[in-house]
């Protein structure tokens, strides 16, 4: 963990809040818009467990630790939307 | 010795024994407490058109009896087990987080006297049933604050839950003795692990689901309760209900039943003399297909909700495929017995007895699993019966199982064997008495005060209830051989059962009667009674007595007391005397933050740090590892509640659009405070890895700013959004469930914010007294992990609530 | 089926016999021969759940009758294509396919003719259907029932079934 990456990431995050903010008015239809936010949204937070949370340094064990349960939230987010037919 | 000083060592334990002893008896109360509810249940149905009990109490007693049942008793029953053993079984002295552990009970021990205690208000308890479907339980059919008393105290149940978990797994993953890698970990100890894994990932949707009910409750939310959403087509908040509960309720049954296979693994090798059958394949079988598969089935119980019929055949799918793990842990158990000299004993009649219940239950199971045999068997006794025999038949009696064999390590002492059989000859009996003839009954439905005297029912119903009075009766031969024999039994010897589990053969210093060397006033009854006994004997509980700083502390007492008054007022809010107590309550919860605080300063508590054997997280420090466990559980509970908006969101026409609501300039600058409050919080753990402690103490400084600025400008725009009416009391129904929405999630994530800048206060103090160096700054680090997750949480709420 | 295997291989256990010789290998062996039959037997049940799951779905047959079901706390309000409406009390002709719209005006209920094996939840805001044939005219007091616990009436949601042979049916759907 350098400082200059670090700053970099910072500097990313700011770029992405503004493109979500310009994307969410500039872009329809909506399920576009949407989903452009919703990937910036993703990248951001990547960044900032990679990063700041370091967990790019951490054992691997730890990282398949962390996505099992994003595995499931998302298995529950799509069934949600399914079910509602 | 003193009632003063007993109670005192009660009150202060952090020791594991010690916690699993009180979680033991507390559950078994509550069993009884429950299992009262039923015989009252049973009295009512014993005839058709009875009138012992009106609709009113049988309704509460139904509801009241599954959510005690299964949530204050089978599972606590199970933490008792993994508090006591897991440590003796890694070769820990204790869990990793001793005091977390006490703070786990007492949360569990007033979340149930909140929840029983909804009993004694205006209304009565809850009444729509243990799967709390909406909108039955929301306020407007369900007032009143007794049904919000048990909910809040299922709520801090659910985190006394997740706290466990946090703790167990970090205490199996990271705190073996040495040589214990993990082809060596004892059974119990494995399912400890899936078990606990799997409610750490489960309950934070409960947590979910119950916390919007509540803020409906209380607060006057709308999300199932708002015209705009009710008995409009094409939305169902019902449906919301039953997704969110049933992804909790569905892993949570093999939360249930997944400790007494631990119980049943570990023991059976004693009673059969050779080794258990399959042994790899039982904890592969486990972990790589019930547990994950069990997040995967819950729509089982939505077969006829109206869900797409392809959507429901995927589920017929993966219901199915979940019996197979659970076939192959029958047949390895079944196969454990071949060419075995097998004793009969009484935990041995139990296993038997609960590995059988299990297969009918499971069958039961397997039929219920295909949409076509639901539409006949759903929302009847065949249900009930089902369930029952998983539930009680295999959970109940492998967990009785434990009681008998554990007990002579927890008290030296050997149970009487003829009792030990009667217990079981009379339990099995009433207990298919009262089960078998229920499976008939598909015709009539589940949780109905009263019936018709139409066909059998009167017979069967009539049959059922004397299996109850047999069943019930039969628990006394229980009491009576567990107390008798922790007064008077014979000396067991160290090891009565032969058992190569470390459990039996502790490190010397739990072998030393520590009763008598230390001046600390442990003990009490119990304490004189272990020095009765064999030195071989294990005295329950170890004294405030290590050299290195003591083991007792009262803050998690304190700290449970102060939260279960303040929700005690809770449901009475705005009334003066539900705001006296809720204030009362958070005083003391203060003065336990504080207390905390000069203890930690002063590190009046401190635990031997242990853990030879951590592969694969050998790398990680152990607070880390609990606290990564910690967050991906909350993401998991911010997930699910996004998960809950997008559905209320998607469903609505109309929904105010964000532009039209909030000040997105304002918004998207304060996003960027707090994103930079992220990078200075991450640049602040750089540099004390560097050992700089006055960066340290400036970048935290700035991160506190900045954290604290962000609170300022959203508590500016709320007033604002007040101002233009945006709040939940609005009239508008679409703006109400929008703010409702809004100022939940944001309020939620303001509260974790806050949160983070009071312990930041608390870190400044201590980096500017220098406690922080370049090889020991944990707390720094940990606070880093919570800090960037709070603003990874904020990343999806802004876009979410202000761009879309 | 499977259950009684398992049952019997629960049954057949060794007593005082030989003193216990065995490691794991040879009985991973017969775990997979039995997991295979299992599987095999699960496939069998599973291939014809999925076949019958098409009764389910609800038939397009030109000739079928739909009445309306509003459920409601305690009773079931059925409302026949002639715009009549009677309370817990369902008739529907003989030897036609009947489908029933099924909706709550405010709680969840769940409507269920155990005789017919049908059964559909009733929730608010949503239209869930079921259908049956019955061939021949009967009358089926307290046939129907609700199977979600709804409030304190629950028990007392009961409804009867009365199936009129056709000409009857017709009579009385086109006297207004």
């Amino acid at each position: 963990m350098k400082a200059s990456v670090l700053a970099g990431v910072w500097v990313y995050t700011v770029v992405a809040v503004i493109a979500e903010v310009l994307a969410a008015e500039n872009l329809h239809p909506v399920l576009v818009a949407a989903s452009a936010v919703v990937a910036f949204a993703i990248s951001q937070a990547a960044a900032a467990v990679l990063f700041y949370m370091n967990l790019k340094e951490e054992p691997g064990s730890l990282i398949i630790a962390v996505i099992i349960p994003l595995m499931f939230l998302a298995g529950l987010l799509i069934s949600m939307v399914a079910s509602l037919g | 010795m003193g009632a003063t000083a007993w109670l005192g060592r009660w009150v202060t334990t952090t020791n594991h024994k010690d916690i699993g002893l009180l979680y033991l008896f507390t559950s078994l109360y509550f069993g009884m407490a429950g299992g009262t509810l039923a015989l009252l249940m049973r009295v009512q149905l014993s005839v058709p058109n009875n009138s012992f009990l009106s609709a009113v109490y049988y309704d509460q007693a139904v509801t009241m009896h599954g959510l005690i049942m299964i949530f204050w008793f089978l599972s606590p029953l199970a933490v008792a087990f993994f508090n006591y053993l897991v440590p003796l079984q890694i070769g820990a002295k204790d869990l990793a987080f001793p005091r977390l552990n006490a703070l786990s009970y007492w949360f569990f021990l007033g979340g149930g006297i909140l929840a029983v205690s909804s009993f004694f208000v205006p209304g009565g308890s809850a009444a729509s049933g243990w799967t709390t479907y909406q909108p039955l339980s929301s306020p407007s059919f369900q007032p009143g604050p007794g049904p919000t008393l048990t909910y809040i105290g299922l709520l801090l149940l659910a985190v006394s839950v997740t706290l466990g978990s946090v703790n167990i797994i970090t205490s199996i993953l990271w705190m073996r003795t040495k040589g214990m890698g993990f082809s060596k970990l004892p059974m119990f100890t494995w399912f400890a692990l899936f078990t606990t894994v799997a409610m750490l990932y489960a309950f934070p949707t409960l947590i979910a689901a119950f916390a919007l009910n509540v803020s409906d409750r209380i607060l006057g939310t709308g999300f199932f309760t708002s015209p705009a959403i009710l008995n409009v087509p094409g939305i169902d908040p019902s449906i919301l209900w039953d997704d969110l509960f049933w992804f909790f309720g569905h892993p949570e049954v093999y939360i249930v039943l997944l400790p007494a296979f631990g119980v049943i693994s570990d023991i059976l090798p004693s009673f059969t003399g050779r080794p258990l059958a399959g042994r790899n394949w039982i904890l592969v079988a486990t972990a790589l297909v019930v547990l994950p598969l069990s997040f995967g089935v819950w729509m089982h119980h939505m077969f006829l909700t109206g869900i797409p019929l392809d959507l429901q055949e995927v589920f017929d799918a993966s219901t199915e495929a979940i019996s197979i793990p659970f076939g192959i842990i029958v047949i390895a158990f079944t196969l454990s017995l071949v060419r075995g000299r097998i004793q009969f004993k009484t935990p041995f009649l139990f296993v038997l007895g609960a590995v059988v219940l299990f297969i009918f239950g499971g069958l039961m199971g397997v039929f219920l699993s295909s949409p076509v045999l639901d539409r006949v068997f759903r929302g009847s006794y065949f249900v009930v019966s089902h369930f029952h025999y998983v539930m009680v038949g295999a959970t109940i009696f492998g967990l009785i199982a434990g009681i008998y064999y554990w007990l002579p390590r927890m008290t030296g002492k050997m149970y009487n064997e003829k009792i030990g059989k009667v217990h079981f000859i009379v339990s099995f009996i009433g207990f298919n008495v009262l089960y078998f003839p229920m499976s008939f009954l598909t015709d009539m439905p589940r949780r109905v005060f009263t019936y018709p005297n139409t066909g059998d029912l009167a017979q069967v119903n009539g049959i059922a209830s004397v299996g109850a009075f047999i069943f019930v009766f039969a628990q006394v031969f229980l009491a009576y051989n567990v107390v008798y024999t922790w007064f008077r039994g014979p000396p067991s010897g160290p090891n009565p059962w032969g058992s190569s589990d470390l459990e039996w053969s502790s490190g010397t210093e739990d072998r030393t009667p520590a009763v008598g060397s230390e001046a600390a006033p442990v003990g009490g009854w119990i304490g004189q009674l272990a020095t009765a006994a064999t030195p071989s004997a294990d005295p329950p509980g170890v004294a405030s007595t290590e050299t290195h700083g003591g083991h007792t502390s009262t803050r998690p007492f304190t700290l449970g007391l102060g939260v279960t008054i303040f929700f005690l007022g809770a449901p009475f809010y705005p009334s003066a005397a539900g705001l006296a107590t809720m204030v009362a309550g958070a005083l003391v919860v203060l003065y336990t933050f504080f207390s905390w605080a000069k203890d930690d300063l002063r590190s009046k508590f401190s635990i031997p740090d242990e853990g030879e054997e951590r592969w694969p997280f050998a790398a990680l420090p152990k607070v880390k590892l609990g606290m990564w466990l910690f967050l991906s559980s909350e993401v998991i509970l911010f997930g699910t509640f996004i998960g809950a908006y997008t559905f209320i969101r998607t469903s609505v026409a109309g929904w105010p659009l964000a532009s039209t609501i909030h000040n997105i300039p304002l918004g998207t600058a304060n996003t960027l405070i707090l994103i930079s409050s992220g990078f200075t919080m991450a640049m602040a753990v750089l540099s004390i890895r560097k050992g700089d402690q006055r960066a340290l103490l400036g970048w935290l400084a700035v991160t506190f700013v900045l954290g604290s600025v962000f609170m300022g400008i959203k508590l500016s725009e709320w007033t604002d959004l007040a101002s233009t009416g945006f709040t939940i009391a609005s009239p508008n129904s679409l703006y109400q469930l929008a703010a409702s929405a809004y100022y939940f999630l944001v309020g939620l994530h303001g509260a974790h914010v806050t949160a983070g800048l009071i312990v930041m206060v608390y870190l400044m103090k201590k980096t500017a007294a220098g406690v922080y160096t370049k090889d020991s700054h944990g707390a720094i680090e940990n606070f880093g992990l919570y800090w960037a997750f709070v603003d990874i949480v904020w990343c999806f709420l802004f876009p979410l609530f202000y761009l879309l | 089926m499977v259950g009684l295997l398992l049952f019997f291989a629960v049954r057949y256990r060794a007593r005082e016999g030989a003193p216990p010789p065995s490691k794991g290998p040879e009985s991973l062996w017969v775990v997979l021969a039995v997991v295979v039959i299992m599987a095999l037997a699960l496939g069998a049940a599973g291939y014809q759940t999925f076949a019958s799951a098409t009764n389910i779905a609800i038939p397009t047959t030109p000739n079928s009758v739909t009445i309306k079901v509003t459920a409601f706390q305690w009773g079931w309000n059925f409302t026949y294509p002639n715009g009549h409406f009677a309370i817990d009390n369902l008739t529907v002709p003989a030897g036609r396919v009947v489908i029933l719209n099924i909706t709550s005006r405010d709680v969840y209920h769940a409507l269920g003719i155990p005789m017919l094996a049908v059964k559909e939840d009733a929730i608010p805001g949503k239209v869930n259907q079921l259908w049956f044939e019955v061939p021949e005219a009967g009358v089926y007091k307290d046939a129907i029932h609700c199977f979600e616990l709804c409030g304190v009436g629950h028990a007392f949601m009961i409804a009867n079934l009365t199936v009129v042979s056709q000409p009857a049916w017709n009579a009385w759907m086109s006297s207004g």
